[in-house]
């Protein structure tokens, strides 16, 4: 079988190495670990829907300690600006010439803390430079670091002076988690383990920008066979025939499908995708991105979807 | 997406489309096509263009003709009609009537019911037409009415891509050659009626063919007309050319005009035959009671009797095409003896033609009553005469035989053939005039001869002392090749420039096709019913076991149809197939997939649910998922590795 | 000829519920097999099936085998114009069903999208009293649009529908029974007219502040706080950075319509009173939210936002 290779790989097995590390720092949570791993090789950005206090700073951090990324956070607020993300442009009087003072953008894990509390015009500066991976500033166009891997978060219950992100820009994020609270056994070990700040100094670095980029380019040479395309279209056609859904997904987004899946599938020691793939990632991907026209939530149509579309 | 859409609300009679009443009026057109051979010329162009017109009148503004003049018309046709045949029941001027009415029915059409009801009775029209002609090409004819009338009740449907007319026509082609297959069967198995349910219809028509009067002149139109009498195909080599005279009429009554066949007593002569030959003839219908036989029948066949002079005569007039059997001597000597015939062989009608009297009674003189002698000189008479052959002769006076012998002396088989009998009756010998066939055309490709109407021919026979009747062919005197070439090569001056050998090849073999179609179609009866389907087991073939026939082959047909209706071509992944069938074996096990449930799930499912095939399971599905998501081409091998695994995977049935 | 043939349909109907219309409801993509098409010659089929005996027995009675031929051509391109009827449906399939939105009385929009991998040609559809034809190209998708009577708010099971077809000669007429199992939303009825809504009260508490013009108040350095908004004169005499709010009134005030304020009504009522503050409010281009014993909507605007609100209401017991 093909996964055997792969195990070999001295490259996969630093990601393994990877995955337990960061499994290790956030426990009980291997799903939601694996998904984020998913965004970052799929060279996604991911969005966390959690309250406050289940580990959404622990999860950026351990990722960043763990791929050796630069680590920035911003915590958004209604008055943010979107040069305070992005940075400005200064005149410096020594040299009589603007100088670009990069923003917190500039970093290889950038955490948006409730990226909904900004206005919709940071919002959209921050959701621009994700897609395209650069920002222009005073008509200077300046490369982002890559990899570049954002983690927002969003607080779902306190609504109060938010602006939601809309849904045209939701579909910037690759997918959408919550981490949700841990279940009794990863509480326990949670309360009687060590600290989770002395666990974060203690990261060691397992993969390096070059190794992930890397393993960026291996998750893109994952076979995904016409069987899985056909299935896949069927999903998305049927995303755009469904009665309660006002919006069906896009082409991008069935493109960010596809690389998910293949991330995925890298992640499971495969070489090729699996409907299941597609299926362990479709709700996290479309939820957000599916509108309903009508009470129904997003996640649940999704799941309404899978349900409904055979596999052949 | 711009799939025009459109609707029509469902309210009584929506308007016809201009595209629909277009193909109505061009199945209208079809049926007056295929009727106007038999129609009264006038009242096909009076119809054609009350068609035109109505046409034009609709193109312009939609609307109904008004009653005031749909009426008229009706009427004026009726009283046509009744004018022209006198009444209107009777097979011609029926069909007149209904093609009328079917015409004028157009007028008041205006919506998808008038068109359905039109076309419908169109297409009884259209049989109605085959009653007068069911010759191949009037078939044909018929048949291709049938296109417009699939094409005008397909535009009736609402909604359709919009298309040109030629592209509506196509689809009722293609439905009519589908079917044929199942057309064909039916024909062969319907059940022939034995007896009509009601009378049969009288041919109240005149047949151009021979008649059992003949008065000279009366040929020429017979003798232009190319279309086939008969077709003749020996058992043996063909006779020579010289002895291929098929008697059909023997006449011996002369008014001095015509001739005509009465038979003065029913006894047919004796005859002693030196050689036979044995034929079959197909005879086209001729509305005639008489079976024309070649040189003097031996025997009747079914159906008919022999009569004076060898004539074989039948009940029933020859309306269909009849098919019979014969034998007949080509050398014989029939009549030994003339009984109470003599009398009426040697009549004749007192005070005419009194000049060819005359020279009967002289030759009678001077040659001693011999009649070998007699006949000789009046046949060195025609010869050195002075006489021509010609199919447009001079009229002749009340005195005919005088007017031809002695001052215009030309004419063609029937002025050469009663001239010479009457001059035989004059000069004391018994004589009379045989009408019928003579020669042919030998078609090579086909094996047959083909007689056609112009092959028409008059002679005389003349009743010897110890030889009985023997055949005299006058016109031969004057035209050998008459005989020797057959009327083909008589005509002379008279044949179309047209008529060269390449058309004439061309219609021989278009003869052969019509052959075919007169003995498989025309001729297919009941007797040859049974000889189709007796090879295939069918050993009766009442009427019951032919009902149950038709019924079984007409399942069996539309069984094959349905299959080909159901059939969804959509040609399955073969790897996906195997899957499918490891499903079914897993769902009778109890595990069923649920929808949309992936397969590596799903035989993880089943491994766990059937411990007992779990590793079985577990080959089969990193088989399965290798072969449907790993790459595009699979291995032959490994697909048919898999397929055996699967047709080989037993589920043990665990106990609940 | 048409009332013999509803009545045999009607005790088909009664007899074999199963076959006919009281097939039970079903989901989406309902597609069309050999199963539930049936099949039934037509008045006009009927007729022509006279025609062609009384040609056949004309044809046997004159022995005349050309037109017991054409006969048999005909009768053989009947049955086979059957076959075509059935498969104008087969593989035929309603794909999606698409409700418009409407209040409670005035037509509801039904899109109908029928797909299939074949071409189709004149293809109806029976849906209350409504009919519609239409045509397809292979693999192509059509969208039929049915006017639904509405009559009250809430869940509106969609009606049964006929799809039928006597294509191609109208001799034959497939039809299949749909029941897709779906229903649609109706919104309340707002009321005619009545007062307006309690605005809201002007305390500072209930503001937000927004950046303005106006300076409102100081508050402590947050990361990402732009480094021009802070309050360095202010910062000095503190021990932390200070940063500048400002605020900015609102153009429309905001309307929080609440069900608990309006307890004087009956159910229905309120409802209709509430779907009227809410249309207003959609009409003003105004931010509102919505107080409901079964869900809370936070302030917000837009037409996503009205179909939100409305069919909150709609979906109240």
């Amino acid at each position: 079988m093909s996964a055997t290779p792969l195990r070999d790989d001295p490259l996969m097995q630093r990601l393994e190495a990877a995955l337990a590390q960061v499994n290790q720092v956030l426990l009980g949570k291997p799903r939601q670990v694996k998904l984020a791993f998913t965004c970052l090789l799929a060279g996604g950005h991911l969005l966390l829907e959690d309250v406050p206090g289940v580990g959404k700073t622990t999860l950026a951090h351990a990722l960043a300690a763990t791929f050796s990324l630069d680590f920035q956070r911003v915590q958004f607020t209604s008055d943010l600006l979107p040069s305070d993300i992005i940075g400005v442009s200064v005149y410096e009087r020594e040299t009589s010439q603007f100088r670009f003072h990069p923003g917190p953008i500039f970093a290889g894990l950038l955490l948006a803390d409730e990226i909904n509390r900004a206005t919709p015009k940071t919002q959209s500066a921050l959701l621009e430079a994700m897609a395209e991976g650069q920002v222009t500033v005073d008509g200077q166009t300046h490369a982002l670091p890559q990899p570049f891997y954002v983690v927002a978060t969003q607080n779902p219950l306190d609504l109060h002076g938010t602006f939601a992100l809309p849904d045209s820009q939701l579909d910037r994020f690759m997918l959408r988690i919550s981490l949700g609270y841990p279940d009794a056994g990863a509480e326990r070990a949670l309360l009687s383990g060590a600290d989770r700040r002395d666990l974060l100094a203690r990261l060691v670095p397992q993969l390096d920008a070059a190794g992930l980029i890397a393993l960026r380019d291996r998750a893109q040479a994952i076979t995904a066979s016409t069987a899985l395309l056909d299935y896949l279209q069927g999903l998305l056609t049927a995303s755009r025939r469904h009665a309660e859904i006002r919006v069906g997904l896009s082409p991008r987004a069935g493109l960010s499908l596809l690389a998910a899946a293949k991330a995925w599938a890298l992640l499971s020691g495969r070489g090729h995708v699996l409907p299941e793939d597609l299926q362990a990632l479709f709700v996290p991907l479309a939820g957000h991105r599916l509108v309903p026209s009508r009470g129904s939530s997003g996640e649940a149509l999704a799941r309404e979807l899978l349900a409904e579309v055979a596999v052949d | 997406m711009n799939w025009r859409i459109h609707w029509r609300r469902r309210v009584e009679g929506p308007l016809l489309t201009p595209r629909s009443f277009d193909l109505t009026v061009l199945t209208m057109l079809m049926v007056l096509a295929v009727h106007a051979p038999h129609l009264p010329v006038w009242l096909s162009l009076g119809l054609g263009s009350v068609l035109a017109l109505r046409w034009w009148q609709r193109r312009r503004a939609p609307g109904k003709t008004p009653a005031w003049l749909k009426l008229p018309l009706i009427a004026l046709l009726t009283l046509a009609i009744v004018t022209t045949y006198g009444t209107v029941f009777g097979r011609a001027p029926g069909a007149s009537l209904a093609v009328g009415l079917l015409v004028l029915k157009l007028l008041e059409t205006e919506t998808a019911r008038d068109a359905r009801v039109g076309i419908a009775f169109a297409c009884f029209a259209l049989m109605a037409a085959l009653l007068f002609d069911q010759g191949l090409a009037a078939t044909f004819g018929v048949a291709l009415g049938l296109l417009p009338v699939l094409a005008a009740l397909r535009s009736l449907e609402p909604a359709q891509a919009p298309t040109t007319l030629p592209r509506q026509l196509l689809p009722g082609l293609t439905l009519l050659a589908v079917s044929l297959p199942l057309t064909l069967f039916a024909f062969a198995v319907v059940p022939r009626l034995s007896t009509p349910l009601w009378g049969a219809p009288q041919d109240d028509q005149a047949r151009t063919g021979l008649s059992n009067e003949m008065s000279p002149g009366d040929m020429t139109q017979l003798l232009v007309d190319d279309s086939p009498a008969m077709r003749v195909s020996f058992d043996t080599a063909p006779p020579p050319r010289n002895d291929l005279y098929f008697r059909a009429f023997v006449m011996w009554n002369y008014d001095g005009r015509s001739w005509r066949a009465s038979t003065p007593y029913a006894k047919p002569e004796p005859v002693d035959a030196t050689d036979r030959v044995s034929y079959a003839v197909t005879l086209l219908p001729n509305g005639q009671r008489v079976l024309p036989a070649l040189g003097v029948p031996l025997a009747a066949p079914d159906g008919a009797v022999l009569r004076a002079g060898r004539v074989l005569a039948r009940g029933k007039p020859v309306d269909d095409l009849l098919r019979y059997r014969l034998t007949s001597a080509l050398h014989y000597r029939f009549g030994a003896t003339l009984g109470p015939e003599r009398a009426p062989a040697l009549e004749l009608p007192a005070g005419l033609n009194p000049r060819t009297l005359a020279l009967g009674r002289q030759w009678r003189e001077r040659f001693h009553g011999d009649p070998t002698a007699i006949a000789g000189a009046a046949l060195a008479l025609f010869h050195d005469g002075g006489f021509s052959y010609t199919l447009t002769p001079a009229p002749l006076g009340r005195d005919a035989m005088d007017d031809f012998l002695f001052s215009t002396r030309e004419g063609f088989c029937e002025h050469y053939a009663s001239a010479f009998t009457v001059l035989m009756r004059a000069a004391g010998v018994p004589a009379r005039v045989v009408t019928g066939y003579q020669g042919g055309f030998w078609n090579r490709l086909g094996n047959y001869l083909l007689i056609r109407q112009s092959d028409a021919h008059a002679w005389s026979e003349v009743w010897m002392t110890g030889r009985g009747w023997v055949r005299v062919d006058p016109t031969a005197a004057v035209r050998p090749e008459r005989v020797s070439l057959g009327a083909a090569a008589t005509g002379g001056g008279e044949r179309p420039w047209y008529q060269d050998a390449w058309l004439q090849g061309l219609r021989n073999r278009w003869d052969i096709v019509n052959r075919w179609w007169d003995k498989g179609v025309i001729g297919f009866d009941a007797l040859r019913q049974r000889g189709l389907l007796t090879p295939f087991g069918v050993e009766r073939t009442d009427n019951q076991t032919l009902a149950w026939l038709l019924a079984a082959g007409s399942m069996l047909f539309g069984g094959a149809g349905l299959a080909w209706a159901m059939a969804r071509r959509n040609r399955i992944d073969p790897a996906l197939a195997a899957f499918r069938r490891l499903e079914r074996k897993l769902a009778r096990a109890g595990v069923t997939r649920r929808r949309g449930e992936g397969p590596q799930h799903y035989l993880r499912r089943a491994a766990r649910a059937l411990p007992g095939q779990r590793e079985a399971l577990r080959v089969l599905m990193e088989q399965y998922l290798q072969l449907r998501y790993a790459g595009d081409e699979p291995a032959d091998e490994s697909l048919r590795d898999f397929r055996r695994k699967v047709r080989d995977f037993r589920t043990a049935r665990v106990v609940q | 000829m048409r009332a013999p043939l509803a009545r045999l349909q009607q005790w088909a109907e009664r007899r074999l519920p199963a076959l006919t219309r009281y097939r039970r409801a079903e989901p989406l993509p309902i597609e069309l097999h050999r199963r539930r098409i049936y099949i039934v010659p037509t008045g006009f089929g009927l007729g022509f099936g006279v025609l062609l005996l009384v040609m056949l027995v004309g044809a046997l009675n004159y022995t005349n085998n050309a037109a017991l031929l054409l006969t048999c051509l005909l009768g053989a391109a009947s049955m086979t114009s059957m076959l075509l009827t059935f498969r104008a449906l087969d593989g035929l399939s309603l794909a999606t069903v698409r409700a418009g939105q409407a209040i409670a009385g005035q037509p509801l929009d039904l899109h109908l999208a029928f797909a299939a991998a074949r071409a189709r040609e004149s293809i109806r559809v029976d849906l209350t009293g409504q009919s519609r034809a239409f045509h397809l190209a292979a693999g192509g998708e059509v969208e039929l649009v049915f006017q639904l009577p509405t009559s009250r708010r809430g869940w509106l099971a969609l009606p049964r529908m006929r799809v039928w077809s006597t294509w191609p000669l109208g001799l034959f007429r497939a039809w299949s029974w749909l029941y897709p199992e779906q229903s649609v939303l109706v919104w309340p009825q707002p009321e005619a007219k009545g007062p307006p809504p309690r605005l809201p009260e002007s305390d500072a508490a209930e503001r937000q502040l927004h950046r303005g013009e106006d300076l409102a108040a100081l508050r402590d350095y947050r990361a990402g706080d732009p480094p021009r908004h802070v309050a360095w004169k202010a910062s000095a005499r503190h021990e932390g950075l200070l940063v500048k709010d400002f605020e900015q009134p609102r153009a429309h005030e905001e309307w929080r319509l609440d069900w608990r304020e309006l307890g004087a009504l009956d159910n229905e009522a309120r409802i209709a009173r509430l779907a009227r503050w809410v249309g207003e409010a959609h009409a003003q281009r105004r931010r509102y939210g919505l107080w409901l014993p079964t869900q809370e909507i936070a302030a917000d605007s837009g037409s996503d936002h009205y179909a939100r609100c409305m069919s909150a209401l709609a979906l109240l017991p």
